[in-house]
């Protein structure tokens, strides 16, 4: 369980939240909610890797230190350095949190011959591939996908629907297109800021 | 017919040369402002370079002087090359063109326009009238060098890089100048058929340190023009020293400030870089890591070109006071990027105006 409170976070002076309070109980849930409301704010501050505001957020009901040790994010947000090779960056992550590359998923995922493509020349849909591997090899309790359906092919949207149903922390995802998630048991939360 | 097209990449090129005055803006206005009183100087000095190349006692001089004005161009239009071509919207171009020989007219005519020193070198001439010019048939050559260099630089940078290499080891040897301007157009030719070079694939393993090994591969145009800018600073100051050792002390700290202004620029586009990736590297849980390794690194080179310019000057109490400022630069770098150029502005003032009352 992840829960939100008294969140206030500002860019620049542009207020994104102020004073937001939820909770995140359902073991798969799809945020919902239409561009620019702030879910990937959202997502990147719960993952520990955007410090710059005031609240608490606790899971669990424990509040964490180091929040990205137990939350691993799959986003745009994140930018990889565009010229490193995807075998750099997935070691990178390795080296970092003494993880091992998941090489049945990146097999599934027709990612082996990309590995040693860099950054800046693989696709959008190849992209959003390096983004959930690097996310998913973590083995984290908790893991947030955002959009993880975009620019992904049907084989691949496959793939990750099988390793979700199969995962057993808590996942969280943002989706416009969130039917197939719903269909494998996922529960809708709309995103409101009251 | 194709009118909308020549218009369009007008636009485009006003629009990037404004976004590049935008970046630079603080720049250019501390430069006017420092320096205001020797911008005519400035701009003499670039026609009395000019003069070498057509009337010299020594060739050595006046082939180090075009070679000196061909990498100048070259730096000078590498920075505008993304605004004379309007990389960004290549493609864009291709969708509405049926035939390309619009696009490289338009990409020639924005490159003449905008090369500067080409401009100079044309007001010399045409000042100098037919009859002289003809008795001097090198600035001729010289023009079409820079034209040669320029056109190069757009389609085959590579090439021109090769052939910089290779003009710079045969200075020494050429017996004229015209034969060195023939030698070089030559070699740009050769070297246009030279296959291209690919930056290696490095497949060590990657950690904070070696990260900025990939950095500097990737991003090696920040390296080269500030090595580059630093080599003609302290070649110049080199010269000086041969021609007024009595002027060197004064020469020797500036040489080494400037060349410090371009080192703690660095600074801030490595800054910048972390910037845009730092949500990788606090995914990662190393952000702090590598801005320390950053600072370490750049602090080092920055050392390591203070030594250097120490050994080929000389060294002196007031160039320990230039690496003293060092830090304070580093640090409005790191925090106040904007006020970089106050900052090295004021510690050079302040380094000169010691000097002179001491």
């Amino acid at each position: 369980m992840i829960e939100v409170a008294n969140l206030t976070k500002y860019f620049g002076k542009k207020c994104i939240f102020e004073n937001y309070n939820n909770t995140f109980t359902a073991q798969k849930l799809c945020v919902e909610g239409k561009n620019g409301l702030g879910k990937t704010t959202l997502f990147t501050i719960i993952a520990g890797l955007d410090s710059f505001y005031s609240g608490h957020i606790t899971l669990n009901g424990q509040q964490h230190a180091h929040l990205q040790s137990c939350v691993s994010l799959a986003s745009d947000k994140i930018v990889f350095p565009e010229y490193l090779t995807a075998q750099q960056i997935l070691t990178m992550t390795a080296s970092s949190w003494q993880c091992t590359l998941p090489q049945q998923f990146i097999t599934d995922l027709c990612f082996d011959a990309f590995l040693h493509t860099q950054v800046e020349d693989l696709s959008s849909g190849n992209l959003k591939k390096l983004q959930l591997i690097n996310a998913v090899m973590r083995n984290t309790p908790y893991l947030i996908l955002d959009e993880p359906s975009a620019a992904l092919d049907k084989r691949g949207l496959d793939v990750v629907l099988e390793w979700i149903c199969a995962y057993e922390g808590q996942v969280i995802i943002s989706n416009h297109e969130p039917q197939p998630f719903l269909d494998i048991g996922f529960d809708s939360q709309p995103l409101k800021k009251v | 017919m194709m009118k909308h097209f020549y218009q369009y990449r007008y636009r485009a090129f006003k629009a990037e040369l404004k976004e590049l005055v935008n970046q630079l803006n603080q720049f250019i206005l501390m430069i006017t402002t420092l320096f205001y009183i020797f911008l005519p100087g400035l701009i003499a000095s670039l026609f009395f370079g000019l003069g070498k190349i057509v009337q010299s006692d020594s060739i050595l001089v006046s082939i180090q002087v075009a070679f000196a004005y061909l990498l100048i161009q070259t730096l000078l239009i590498t920075v505008l090359k993304p605004a004379i071509l309007d990389s960004r919207h290549r493609c864009f171009q291709n969708s509405i063109l049926p035939r390309a020989w619009h696009k490289y007219l338009a990409d020639v005519v924005l490159l003449l326009a905008s090369h500067v020193l080409l401009v100079t070198t044309l007001i010399l001439a045409v000042a100098m009238g037919w009859e002289k010019l003809s008795q001097a048939p090198q600035l001729l050559l010289f023009m079409l060098t820079q034209v040669s260099f320029a056109m190069g630089l757009l389609y085959r940078p590579q090439a021109v890089n090769w052939a910089l290499l290779m003009a710079f080891i045969s200075l020494w040897w050429s017996p004229s100048i015209l034969h060195f301007l023939v030698c070089t157009n030559v070699l740009l030719i050769g070297c246009w058929f030279i296959p291209k070079v690919h930056s290696p694939n490095l497949t060590y393993p990657i950690n904070i340190w070696s990260f900025w090994v990939h950095y500097a591969f990737a991003h090696s145009w920040v390296l080269t023009w500030r090595a580059t800018a630093t080599f003609l600073v302290l070649w110049a100051a080199d010269i000086i020293q041969i021609m007024r050792p009595d002027l060197l002390h004064w020469y020797m700290l500036a040489a080494v400030l400037i060349n410090q202004l371009w080192w703690s620029t660095l600074m801030i586009e490595t800054n910048q870089h972390l910037q845009e990736t730092r949500l990788f590297w606090e995914s990662l849980g190393k952000y702090k890591d590598i801005k320390r390794v950053q600072i370490f690194l750049l602090s080092i080179l920055c050392i390591i070109l203070w030594c250097c310019s120490g050994f080929l000057l000389g060294f002196d109490i007031y160039m320990s006071g230039a690496l003293l400022c060092m830090p304070a630069l580093m640090y409005s770098a790191i925090n106040k990027p904007k006020l970089t150029a106050v900052v090295w502005a004021s510690s050079s003032i302040s380094l000169f105006v010691i000097k002179v009352i001491t």
